[in-house]
């Protein structure tokens, strides 16, 4: 019986070995150049983690302007996932990665973006902030509501749309019909979206997908159609060769009125509602007075998660700061002016809205802000505004007594 | 050397099986259905005076509303493709001015969905356009 040795490989000599070791790890770091350099997140100094939604990202970025210029620095590191991602980061904790496509962005102050990496080997990061398009409770199930150690701080509001091709005829969708289109696909019998493959949707951890299912009765695993990876693919297919009448999309207002030239966002009629309506009063301007009063119904307010004290204050001071600077509690340095920038990335600050609602597509009710922005924000989003200019509240009338933003408000 | 090829496949087992888990049991956390069902039809508001049925949040909502075949009730107000502009603003001496089938009205109460407003809006008309619907004019459930 002959016996099979189990043997290692030959052994190489001390100086062999030392050799071998150095060429394998230059070759890896010639074939991988990328993972061998990349930067560790955690060696950035003062790291704040924001993830989530990709909205509000030309915001956070004049944020990480002003942080990483403080006195100790605060870097804003960013990875851009689905809304609900977002709200998993800060209500179970799940630690953030990221290398290669996938590597986390930080910017300098002058706003350049870099990337770092968190490596799969390591423990990960968790986020500080999670930002999100839609309530927690559209992500998970949450009957007892948020934990107390953890807090909803609303943001500037987003509104959601139907897209259609530039060449399409269609001008307005109903949520009814919405309802078909999404939800039965080929077989929505509602002319002319019958055809899947140009119904184009994202997919369920989408906070588009999220809040316009919830406007049209359509829960998110359950919409029929083509699933794009993002936003971009979204747009890319129904602007690109073959497409037409059949095709209708959905769409971020930040996205579908960025791209206007190439299509057309649909108005839309929401359940008991005698008429659809743009966004803006008349389809082409970016003041979104239809979403502001309450005409346009498809719409909620970016949220910013994190976990806070007994007392219900941020724990960590920099999560405060993201969180203040973005929802316009907290002044910024002068020159930054956050109302216009909101206006260019067209979402809309808290203060030019005359409605609220509490809950994702809950009842409106009206809203009377104090520090009102509406009248600027007009100015800022279409040139104009047909409010009063003011300097202080003595120039102006009782109608609207109050020179907020330099100009005269009800509130 | 076995035991490890053995561990390693362990491992993939695992790692095979974990993610289709953590799918079902997110499947199961967000598979939420958060609608209502106060009513089919517009019969089912019967007992709201001036109420019809909004099929998608199946909810009496009151006349103004859209009721897709439904029975009679609500309406869109114009033929679809067509351009409108409302009549005035809503609020002002007299209460809150609702835009209705028949125009710019008096209402009970502040609609903000169908305040009159001087925006553009386009109607559209369900009971033309929607070919899929129930025997009992209402949507039918999803698939």
């Amino acid at each position: 019986m002959t016996a099979t040795k189990l043997v290692g490989p030959p052994r190489l000599p001390a100086g062999g070995a030392c050799a071998l070791l150095f060429f394998t790890v230059l070759l890896g770091m010639i074939s991988r150049p990328g993972r061998a350099l990349a930067l560790e997140c955690t060696d950035l100094s003062g790291a704040v983690y924001v993830t989530g939604s990709t909205a509000a990202k030309p915001i956070l970025v004049e944020v990480a302007k002003i942080l990483v210029a403080q006195t100790p620095p605060v870097t804003v590191v960013y990875s851009g996932q689905g809304s609900c991602a977002g709200v998993d980061a800060v209500l179970n904790g799940k630690p953030l990665y990221g290398s290669g496509t996938t590597s986390l962005s930080y910017w300098d102050m002058t706003g350049t973006e870099a990337k770092c990496t968190v490596s799969a080997a390591s423990k990960g990061v968790i986020a500080d902030v999670g930002m999100s398009d839609v309530f927690a409770n559209t992500c998970f199930a949450l009957p007892g509501g948020l934990p107390s150690n953890m807090e909803d701080f609303l943001g500037p509001i987003q509104t959601m749309t139907f897209v259609v091709p530039k060449s399409s005829p269609e001008k307005v969708i109903s949520a009814e019909a919405a309802y078909y289109v999404f939800g039965f696909g080929s077989a929505s019998g509602v002319a002319p979206w019958t055809d899947q493959s140009w119904i184009l949707h994202r997919d369920e951890q989408s906070g588009t997908q999220r809040m316009i299912g919830a406007a049209i009765g359509v829960s998110p695993e359950r919409w029929k159609g083509t699933v794009t990876s993002s936003s971009s693919e979204l747009l890319t297919r129904l602007t690109g060769a073959g497409t037409g009448a059949a095709a209708i999309g959905i769409l971020s207002a930040d996205l579908a009125q960025g791209n206007r030239g190439v299509m057309n966002i649909l108005a839309y009629q929401q359940g008991g509602q005698s008429c659809g309506y743009y966004p803006d009063r008349d389809g082409f301007g970016n003041e979104k007075s239809n979403v502001r009063d309450g005409h346009y119904a498809i719409w909620g307010p970016l949220h910013l998660f994190t976990r806070v004290t007994s007392g219900g204050y941020p724990l960590n001071p920099a999560a405060a700061a993201v969180i203040g600077y973005v929802t316009g509690t907290k002044v910024p340095p002068s020159g930054l002016d956050i109302i216009a920038l909101e206006a260019q990335t067209h979402v809309i600050p808290q203060c030019a809205m005359r409605v609220k609602r509490v809950q994702e597509m809950g009842p409106l009710s009206s809203f009377a802000p104090v520090g009102a922005c509406g009248c600027y924000y007009d100015k800022v989003a279409n040139g104009t505004t047909a409010c009063k200019p003011c300097v202080a509240a003595r120039d102006c009338p009782a109608a609207a007594p109050f020179c907020s933003y330099g100009y005269c408000e009800t509130q | 050397m076995a035991r490890t090829a053995g561990r390693a496949g362990a491992y993939g087992l695992v790692c095979a099986v974990l993610p289709l888990l953590a799918a079902l049991a997110m499947g199961c956390t967000l598979a939420l259905d958060t609608r209502g069902a106060q009513c089919r039809n517009n019969q089912d508001c019967a007992k709201f005076a001036g109420s019809a049925c909004d099929q998608v949040s199946r909810s009496c909502v009151p006349v103004s509303g859209v009721a897709p075949g439904g029975g009679g009730g609500g309406g869109n107000g114009g033929e679809a493709g067509v351009v409108q502009r409302g009549a005035g603003g809503a609020g002002g001496a007299g209460g809150p001015r609702c835009r209705t089938a028949s125009g710019c009205v008096t209402c009970s109460g502040p609609e903000l969905l169908n305040a009159c407003t001087d925006a553009t809006c386009v109607p559209f008309d369900n009971r033309v356009r929607l070919m899929n619907l129930d025997t009992d004019g209402g949507l039918k459930p999803l698939p």
